[in-house]
């Protein structure tokens, strides 16, 4: 059964938005992350115009972020006190990361820039959250281990030594308040210049630097992303006329089941699992975005406002 | 008498005929008539099947066309070229003007074997009359323009909004004058608006008569209620697109919570 999109002015197979739904609920579930940068493209390959696939995906992460916050917050994985520091971070950073695209535009070497940022950054977390967790798994299985990953001993006195240090109960962790507003405002300005929601690299960073336990991560990150899509769907809604709610509320029916069923799948699995299927997904897009862009493509001409996540 | 008025009645006669013979009015009427003139684009709109059929003169070619009848659209393109000499990005915006939201061409023979360039450019038949009327800023090279007019035909093609053929024209003989029949698949991607169908019988390099139907393309129901609020009244539909999302997370959730998934 067909069903014609109003705002998309396309027809598509019902069932094909609600599998796709489906499959990035419950990756985010099962990770944290929005998913845009999958979601975005599929809705590109099913004909659906770049700028309308980018903010119709936004809507749909909206209800996918709220029913996977809501199913961590009740396996009490939600830190709200370090999600609200994070987004704090995140909106100033996305304000910034927006006039940095700006001159890059003015320069003329945005797409260039873009581009390159986003295959780097995917693919030095990607590469470094297999590499640290196959270690971890290894570390353990030599009964040498213990949970937390030690690396940069520096960068933990370092954070420990800044002032207005407070403990994120949830989270098991004390820092400086001005430690996940730095990074907070660290990957709004990446997601800004990337144009994604930010999932994928605010999971390493709160893994990583601020040293929150992988579940915790999960739900905190769902939360954050929830914010910001929230925001994101509304600009779009408002000054691009680009979210095609149909279309939103198909991949919804699909995206909210698939993030319950994800948490459910996650909760089976352990911190360092979780993160070692995580990085192939990152690393897969990674590949999938080098060959495309090396590749010679079919047409030199394509529609404007597309690359988006 | 009598015979003066037989010399003027035979003169006259073969005045006519060869009037008939020299002008379009000589030959069987061109009609052409769409089965479908009203398309309404609703919710379970998948595009439509517009039959197209008249009647002919047996000895003309013939060429259908179908194009948007008001103005033709601007369009936002990316070029793309090599970037540090392997990768692939876009490299500059383009727009495209006068594009035609729909151009369908159907002819028993090629074009290019109908009529000449001019012609065709006159009376707008054919990709090559399409791409003269493309404007496109910035203006490239005569070169790079002629490659990126191939890849925007091509473009459009995918998008099965553009479609060019020969031969899918079925013409059956009758004695009042031939009959034709072609059938579009008409693309669920040609916005609303209104298009024209038209028909060109071609005789000896020159067109001899055309024929016009009108076609045109609404969204109704829901469709329409939902575009019309989307483009005129942002800020609610913005607002109840989020709070709608927000109700069907918190929906789910409660049912996972009703199903025990502690």
């Amino acid at each position: 059964m067909y069903i014609y999109l109003p705002v998309a002015h396309t027809s598509i197979n019902i069932l094909i938005p609600i599998a796709l739904g489906l499959t990035v609920g419950l990756m985010s579930g099962l990770f944290g992350v929005g998913g845009g940068f999958l979601m975005t493209p599929l809705l590109i390959m099913l004909g659906i115009p770049p700028t309308v696939a980018a903010a119709t995906d936004s809507n749909q992460i909206v209800a996918a972020s709220t029913s996977g916050t809501f199913a961590h917050w009740r396996l009490g994985n939600v830190d709200f006190k370090m999600g609200l520091i994070l987004l704090a971070g995140g909106f100033g950073g996305g304000l910034g990361g927006v006039q940095l695209i700006k001159i890059l535009k003015a320069m003329g070497n945005a797409d260039f820039v873009i581009k390159l940022t986003y295959v780097l950054m995917l693919g030095i977390v990607g590469s470094y959250m297999l590499a640290e967790s196959l270690a971890a798994i290894k570390r353990k299985r030599n009964k040498a281990a213990d949970h937390a990953p030690k690396t940069d001993s520096k960068m933990a006195r370092l954070l420990a030594s800044m002032p207005f240090q407070t403990e994120f109960k949830k989270s098991g962790v004390t820092h400086s308040v001005l430690v996940p507003l730095f990074f907070g405002t660290f990957v709004g300005i990446l997601a800004a210049v990337m144009g994604v929601g930010g999932g994928f690299l605010l999971v390493p960073v709160m893994v990583y630097m601020l040293r929150m336990p992988m579940h915790v991560v999960v739900g905190t990150s769902l939360f954050q992303i929830l914010f910001n899509c929230v925001e994101v769907t509304f600009l779009q809604a408002y000054t691009n006329h680009t979210v095609d709610f149909l279309l939103a509320l198909l991949l919804l029916a699909g995206s909210t089941l698939g993030a319950q069923v994800g948490t459910i799948f996650g909760r089976k699995l352990k911190g360092d699992q979780l993160k070692i299927l995580l990085a192939i997904l990152v690393l897969a897009v990674t590949v999938k975005m080098v060959t495309d862009l090396t590749l010679t493509p079919d047409l030199l001409l394509g529609p404007a406002g597309g690359d988006g996540g | 008498m009598r015979y003066r008025l037989t010399t003027i009645i035979t003169l006259l006669t073969l005045m006519a005929a060869g009037a008939a013979f020299l002008t379009p009015s000589a030959l069987a009427a061109l009609t052409i008539e769409a089965n479908h003139k009203d398309i309404r684009m609703n919710l379970t709109y998948h595009g439509s099947s517009v039959s197209v059929s008249g009647m002919s003169d047996p000895n003309v070619d013939l060429i259908l066309k179908i194009t948007a009848a008001s103005g033709n659209a601007e369009e936002k393109m990316m070029r793309k070229d090599r970037e540090a000499g392997f990768l692939w990005m876009n490299v500059e915006q383009l727009t495209v003007k006068n594009v035609p939201a729909l151009y369908f061409i159907r002819s028993t023979k090629p074009v290019a074997d109908l009529l000449d360039p001019a012609q065709l450019k006159a009376n707008g038949i054919g990709y090559a009359a399409v791409e003269d009327s493309l404007e496109i800023t910035p203006t490239p090279g005569p070169e790079q323009r002629e490659k990126l007019l191939a890849d925007f035909i091509k473009y459009k093609e995918s998008g099965a909004v553009y479609s060019q053929s020969v031969g899918d024209v079925e013409i059956k003989p009758d004695p009042a004058g031939d009959t034709y029949e072609t059938v579009f698949n008409w693309p669920y991607q040609a916005p609303p608006g209104d298009y024209a169908v038209t028909v060109y019988a071609v005789k000896e390099d020159k067109i001899v008569d055309k024929a016009e139907s009108p076609v045109t393309v609404e969204e109704t129901g829901i469709v329409k209620t939902l575009d019309n609020m989307a483009q005129n009244n942002a800020a609610l539909y913005g607002t109840a697109a989020i709070g709608i999302s927000l109700t069907a997370g918190f929906g789910v959730g409660m049912i996972f919570k009703g199903g025990g998934s502690h």
